[in-house]
């Protein structure tokens, strides 16, 4: 698959994941957290994509948040732009094995939006404002977005929607 | 990690993220500063809540679909069943009609007025949390049904007004309503049986006197004041779960457990005081 049709099928990807994310699985698994399978995909083609794809599909994916959240507008494109600008850094430098390493870098990852979103709710958000970014939901969702992780990274590479890494000869 | 990024070898992507980031940073400062709508967002809104409207539309046809077959297998028992269950009430409702003439005797009496002062406008849920941090359940009505930025949104839980938070985004056609177990929403609340005030919280509600401490107990219904006239009064929040408070402080800490289920709340009313109050 040619890397922009891949790239333009990617942001389709995370736009039909957002709407998902807010519809189906809102509504299919009530009491639930429901995982981020928006931002793992974010993190994955970033990680393989390298920054600049990781960065707009972030700030696309983040933005789609902004419109159907009750959040302020800005605030989930910001951090989603950063993890995916981040986890762009790591393109050509890390191997990744396909259950461990997706895990564990989607823990990383998802603890990073956390830490983020804290940092820019503190920065720019008025006084009451403050959402409740680390609480069991949050670390819940730390738990079942490694959890999904190497099933999401599996589509995404048998669907070509990340390249191989340059150690696989291919 | 940052150790290879060079301003030289990554130009291009420090510039975009420079653009990205400072137009996510003034959409933020724009919207969290100033009371003005952010048009941008709410076309964005409209425009996801079509496809929202059609998942949720076509998920109802289709389990509406699988479950009026099963329901038919029921309905011939039912129907002998309700026949029975008829003649009871026709009883019933003879007593009922009695019994309202009574009560609305007595409230004569005691002075109330009905409660019909507030319009209720009828909308649909198509959607809820994206995310973890900010909960917001997105209803099909919007500023074309007259819905307005702050109005307070209810469900029938059992057949009473129970809050389920206030609207914080319109759209034309879609509005997001931020649920009261978002922390930054504030509630004046009272305890039904006692009247002790305080304001609720994320599902906490503060403030409550200590004198309370004596009276109060686990199962204490929880109502909306009226104060500030924010909400109307008298709208059910929630019953106490559990009470708490530090020995310095001079106010009590209570838990509240919500009647509405909100993952699972489908439709709901946008209460609108103004449009009552014109008529």
């Amino acid at each position: 698959m040619k890397t922009k049709e891949s790239f333009f099928i990617s942001i389709l990807l995370v736009f039909i994941l957002v709407i998902l994310q807010s519809t189906l699985f809102y509504f299919a698994i009530p009491n639930i957290v429901i995982p981020d399978f928006a931002l793992i995909v974010v993190a994955f083609c970033g990680a393989r994509r390298g920054m600049q794809e990781g960065q707009v599909l972030g700030f696309l994916n983040g933005l789609a948040e902004d419109f159907m959240t009750a959040s302020f507008p800005g605030f989930n494109a910001l951090v989603k732009t950063l993890i995916g600008f981040l986890a762009g850094t790591i393109k050509n430098k890390m191997l990744f094995d396909p259950v461990i390493f997706p895990s564990l870098f989607i823990l990383f990852v998802t603890l990073l939006k956390g830490i983020l979103a804290t940092v820019t709710a503190y920065l720019f958000f008025p006084e009451g404002y403050f959402p409740a970014v680390f609480s069991n939901s949050f670390l819940l969702e730390i738990v079942l977005n490694s959890l999904f992780a190497p099933l999401i990274y599996l589509i995404l590479k048998k669907t070509h929607l990340i390249p191989d890494d340059i150690w696989s000869g291919k | 990690m940052f150790k290879g990024i060079s301003f030289r070898r990554h130009k291009k992507e420090l510039i975009t993220l420079f653009i990205l980031m400072t137009l996510s940073i003034g959409m933020l400062v724009y919207t969290a500063f100033s009371d003005i709508s952010f048009k941008p967002k709410q076309v964005g809104l409209d425009f996801f809540s079509l496809f929202q409207r059609g998942i949720v539309n076509t998920g109802k046809f289709f389990s509406q679909t699988a479950g009026s077959i099963a329901e038919l297998r029921n309905l011939k028992k039912e129907y002998n069943s309700l026949l029975k269950e008829y003649a009871d009430y026709q009883q019933m409702k003879q007593d009922y009609e009695q019994l309202e003439q009574e009560n609305s005797m007595l409230k004569e009496q005691m002075g109330y007025l009905e409660d019909g002062s507030i319009a209720k406008i009828p909308a649909m849920v198509i959607g809820g949390n994206t995310n973890n941090f900010f909960k917001s359940i997105i209803i099909n009505q919007g500023s074309n049904k007259g819905i307005k930025k702050d109005m307070p949104v209810i469900a029938y839980v059992d057949g009473y007004q129970s809050l389920v938070g206030k609207v914080v985004e319109i759209s034309a056609y879609t509005a997001v309503v931020k649920p009261i177990t978002d922390y930054s929403l504030y509630v004046p609340a009272v305890l039904q049986k006692y009247r002790y005030r305080g304001l609720v919280n994320g599902l906490v509600m503060d403030f409550v006197s200590r004198e309370a401490s004596s009276r109060i107990g686990c199962g204490d219904l929880v109502v909306t004041s009226g104060f500030n006239g924010s909400y109307p009064e008298n709208i059910y929040i929630g019953k106490v779960k559990s009470i708490s408070s530090k020995e310095y402080e001079t106010s009590l800490r209570l838990e509240i457990e919500p009647f509405v289920d909100f993952s699972r709340v489908e439709y709901v009313f946008v209460l609108d005081r103004e449009e009552k109050n014109e008529n």
